[in-house]
């Protein structure tokens, strides 16, 4: 059996890999939420100054991997970098694609919607762990004008939206992942199944999502033979408020208690109160965001040592919900401990 | 279709099965039963996990339908009707103005009427106060013309980074399209009918 491997979903690093740098860029609504202060960088609009919202979105991508980078005290042209991973959202991973080329580094592009966050952490830290690779960069964004367009309805449509959808987050997130370091550590990662409960309704991803980040939380639980306590924070990726309240419920039902110590990315990014996003946000960034500008920053000032990173992904496409097919979904977890 | 008792009630036999298994495991003395009977009750965890997977599919998606939050249904259908009356009270005024102005009668000033709603409409659009608008008032803005020139407009500005003729030609009527499709259809067969009923005296 392989030597690092717990149970079915988990591996346990033997040489953790480190966090050498993360950054978060993050748009206009983002910078209003209760983060941001937290971010990296902001942006004024939607379009910062590009033409398209997909050249917008590259643009994030490419300004989070060169902050990141830059806080790991990696130069050069192409930076020492063994493995770029990266996803996003846009058909193709076209905003991954783009960075690649310009990073010119090897490149692996991930698709896992939502969770790819975690996705390219796991892989990276694998790479790492292996030793394939002493320095890996990860990065996912989204774009709020840009996968609305490809997945929903044009930006100016008056619809009125559901109660319990989601707003996608516009911002971008990149981790320097290094084999040597001080920075927090990814000491374990849960590689999610897919999950299919037979919700259909595109709107309702958090629902969707639930029973993956649920049942990906049961088996790292269950490799490690951890308790849901022994974490400070477990944080899933895009849950939303609905989709918070459905996990633990859901959580429940399957005899796990997720406490106070429970929270999701998708409701600490926004207020709730004073931002019109209903259930609260969404997308690849998400996670990304929430990780690199908030939670790894209260792990360097001290206030947060053990987190486990559940990252959601709805795996559709406008195609599947069109011809009125379930929405299948993933999760994946990483803990980072410092 | 499979129920959900009965998927209940297979999971409580499995699990009782299972029990003996392991009750036999436990008090066998030759090891080579009881290697078999732990494979056994190994075996059925498989089951069980499959059971259990078919059990939430079942309960899942009913459940999330039952606890999901509903759109405020009275608060909606009561800014619709604002909305939609505030609609038809400036299309009232503007066709007043039409009527004075150009000197025609009230039912001709119906057709710029409708005219200007449009633009007007495709103009706040632009301005990207329609969508805001639209959130709140809902129903009211998009039942009447104004709703059908946002759709057009919209996509039409959302996608003219595609090109003139794949872009906003080619995807304008992606969400108004149907509403063309299915108006023509609708007049079409209303029209058979009444031309059917006045044939018929």
């Amino acid at each position: 059996m392989a030597k690092m491997r717990l149970g079915t979903n988990t591996v346990r690093f033997d040489k953790p890999p480190c966090i050498a740098g993360a950054a978060a860029v993050a748009g206009p609504l983002e910078a209003q939420g209760p983060l941001g202060v937290e971010y990296d960088q902001t942006y004024p609009d939607l379009m910062i100054g590009q033409d398209s919202y997909e050249k917008a979105e590259r643009l994030m991508m490419d300004d989070a991997c060169k902050l990141a980078l830059g806080k790991a005290n990696i130069t050069g042209s192409p930076p020492k970098v063994d493995y770029f991973l990266a996803g996003d959202l846009l058909n193709q991973l076209i905003t991954s694609n783009y960075i690649a080329k310009n990073l010119a580094v090897p490149y692996l592009g991930l698709y896992g919607a939502c969770s790819t966050f975690c996705e390219g952490l796991s892989l990276g830290a694998m790479l790492i762990a292996g030793d394939f690779a002493d320095t890996v960069l990860c990065a996912t964004s989204s774009h709020n004008g840009a996968s609305e367009r490809q997945y929903r309805y044009p930006t100016e449509y008056g619809g009125q939206r559901k109660p319990y959808a989601q707003w996608t987050v516009t911002g971008a997130g990149a981790v320097v992942l290094q084999s040597q370091g001080s920075g927090p550590k990814i000491t374990h990662a849960t590689t999610g199944r897919v999950m299919d409960l037979g919700v259909k309704d595109p709107y309702d991803l958090g629902a969707a999502m639930a029973p993956a980040a649920v049942d990906t939380i049961a088996a790292h639980l269950k490799d490690t033979g951890r308790s849901v306590d022994y974490y400070d924070r477990i944080v899933t990726g895009d849950l939303a408020r609905f989709g918070h309240k459905v996990a633990v419920d859901w959580a429940g039902k399957k005899r796990i208690t997720l406490g106070p110590n429970y929270t999701d990315c998708g409701i600490l990014v926004y207020d709730a109160a004073k931002q019109d996003v209903h259930s609260g946000g969404s997308g690849c960034a998400c996670s990304a965001i929430v990780t690199c500008g908030h939670l790894l920053k209260e792990m360097s000032r001290g206030k947060l040592k053990k987190l486990l990173l559940v990252a959601t992904g709805a795996l559709l496409s406008p195609t599947t919900f069109q011809q009125g097919e379930n929405i299948p979904c993933v999760a994946h977890a990483v803990a980072i401990e410092s | 279709m499979i129920k959900q008792k009965e998927l209940e009630e297979t999971i409580a036999t499995v699990e009782s099965v299972q029990g003996n298994y392991l009750v036999f495991a436990e008090s066998t003395q030759d090891p080579q039963a009881k290697a078999m009977f732990q494979s056994m009750a190994e075996d059925v965890t498989g089951h069980l996990q499959q059971l259990h997977q078919k059990l939430d599919q079942l309960v899942y998606s009913k459940w999330i339908a039952k606890v999901e939050p509903r759109p405020p249904r009275l608060r909606n259908a009561v800014l619709a009707f604002v909305g939609g009356g505030l609609v038809c009270l400036v299309g009232e005024a503007i066709t007043d103005v039409w009527e004075a102005v150009m000197g025609i009668s009230h039912e001709r000033a119906g057709d710029a009427t409708v005219a200007t709603l449009i633009f007007l409409a495709a103009l706040l659009t632009g301005l990207g106060w329609f969508d805001k608008a639209g959130r709140f008032l809902g129903a009211g803005l998009a039942v009447p013309v104004t709703g059908f020139a946002n759709a057009m407009s919209s996509a039409a500005l959302e996608f003219k980074r595609e090109g003139l003729v794949f872009g906003v030609g080619g995807r304008m009527f992606q969400l108004a399209g149907a509403v063309i499709v299915f108006g023509v259809t609708t007049a079409f067969v209303a029209g058979i009918v009444s031309a059917v009923i006045e044939g018929w005296y």
